[in-house]
């Protein structure tokens, strides 16, 4: 697992030691590496592989390998173990004021702060985790390729609506980097489709079988085509596509 | 120059191994994560102690700046959880700088960062998101901790008859409604 931080977290370490607001982003960023540790931990359990660690201002990115390619209820575990932990900051809270670390106006800010990470995580937009989640509703009723379509177009709709009624240039700033994230999402999808596929004939699985017409992987199926009178099931389909040379 | 060469490649044998790109992957993340811990600790102090000491002079103008940065800060202010129509900040005037509030509580007057506390003489320094600093006195009992973020409205401690605020913008004394209209 390789680990990177983002240039800008050193910009903003930087600014918030000169604002003296040091104790708070320490207390923020100690939050988000929890988070990610969560995400981290559920994904070790179910034996998936972390390549490579991002720590960005405002979060933190956790390259999962293959996370997007398994079952859509492995991915929901992953994802929520990474929220739930935004759960258990509360009781930290009380506690740490019961001991005297903290005053109590600083507990409720912290708290308030918690509740706001949450519900941006939440966000349904995709690179995050809330939007993580809408795409595994939308791909575990369609397919891969159309699932994530319409997860992109929901998303791009969200962030808009959300960028128009925002008014913190902090915030601005973050999601016109989501912005950034979401279009190259967008222009990867090809790829990422070609990855599932690769995946799928790579590490064939059993899973409950699908019939269907159109030439389309799901992630929680096992497809079998229907063509002309014929059937083809999906290993044949994929052996043709990558056994081709 | 034919030993030295073979007792080179002799060493090579023995000890190359020991750093090749296997074998110095676990150590390359410890390594940076250390330089990262240490220049971090080392900026802090820096800046700790050119404050106090002043070797490098901040222009006042670019430090004003720089503290309305926490107006920033991410989550913060990003969705409105808050009722924020609550009349926090209605101060009265009784004599000077004397100000009641119709409670025994201190509040925020704005959002802000609590710089220090002075036990001795019952105060708090609070510097605000406007660059305003803010000197709460004459207090009964203390509330906060230094460094902490505080909202507006937010209970920095109590106080008997009055609480005494000064404040500063730009290192001219102001009184308490001009604090509040400056954005």
């Amino acid at each position: 697992m390789s680990f990177k931080v983002s240039i800008w977290w050193y910009v903003f370490f930087i600014l918030s030691m000169m604002a003296d607001n040091l104790k708070t982003w320490l207390m923020l960023f100690v939050m988000l590496l929890i988070h990610e540790a969560g995400h981290i931990a559920a994904a070790k359990k179910l034996g998936y592989q972390i390549s490579k660690l991002t720590i960005y201002p405002f979060g933190c990115g956790a390259e999962i390998e293959h996370i997007d390619h398994g079952s859509t209820l492995e991915e929901v575990i992953i994802i929520l173990c990474g929220i739930g932990m935004h759960l258990f900051y509360p009781a930290c809270f009380a506690l740490m004021h019961r001991v005297g670390l903290i005053s109590s106006a600083y507990q409720n800010y912290l708290t308030h702060l918690n509740a706001s990470v949450m519900l941006f995580n939440l966000l349904p937009v995709y690179p995050l985790d809330g939007g993580r989640l809408l795409d595994c509703i939308m791909q575990s009723y369609g397919s891969y390729r159309k699932g994530r379509t319409m997860t992109l177009i929901l998303s791009m709709a969200v962030l808009l609506l959300v960028v128009v009624e925002m008014r913190n240039i902090g915030a601005l700033m973050a999601f016109s980097f989501l912005f950034v994230q979401l279009l190259l999402c967008g222009l990867d999808k090809k790829k990422d489709c070609h990855d599932f596929m690769l995946y799928r004939y790579l590490y064939p699985k059993e899973r409950p079988i699908k019939l269907h017409q159109s030439l389309e992987l799901y992630r929680n199926y096992y497809s079998v085509f229907q063509k002309g009178g014929d059937l083809i099931s999906e290993r044949e389909w994929l052996h043709q596509i990558f056994n081709r040379h | 120059m034919i030993r030295e060469n073979r007792s080179r490649s002799r060493m090579h044998s023995r000890y190359g191994s020991r750093f090749n790109e296997d074998h110095s992957k676990g150590f390359g993340f410890f390594f940076k994560l250390t330089m990262i811990i240490m220049l971090l600790v080392a900026l802090t102090l820096g800046y700790r102690i050119n404050e106090v000491k002043q070797f490098v002079k901040i222009p006042e103008a670019i430090r004003l700046s720089v503290k309305n940065l926490t107006a920033w800060f991410p989550f913060e202010s990003w969705f409105n959880l808050k009722d924020t129509s609550v009349s926090a900040n209605s101060y009265q005037k009784l004599a000077d700088n004397y100000y009641v509030n119709g409670s025994t509580t201190c509040l925020s007057i704005l959002n802000g960062v609590v710089l220090s506390i002075n036990d001795d003489e019952r105060n708090i320094l609070v510097q605000h998101d406007n660059g305003v600093l803010a000197t709460y006195g004459n207090l009964e009992s203390i509330d906060v901790i230094a460094g902490e973020r505080v909202n507006q409205g937010a209970a920095l401690g109590s106080f008997n008859e009055s609480v005494k605020m000064d404040f500063l913008y730009n290192g001219a004394a102001i009184d308490y409604l001009q604090a509040m209209a400056i954005q």
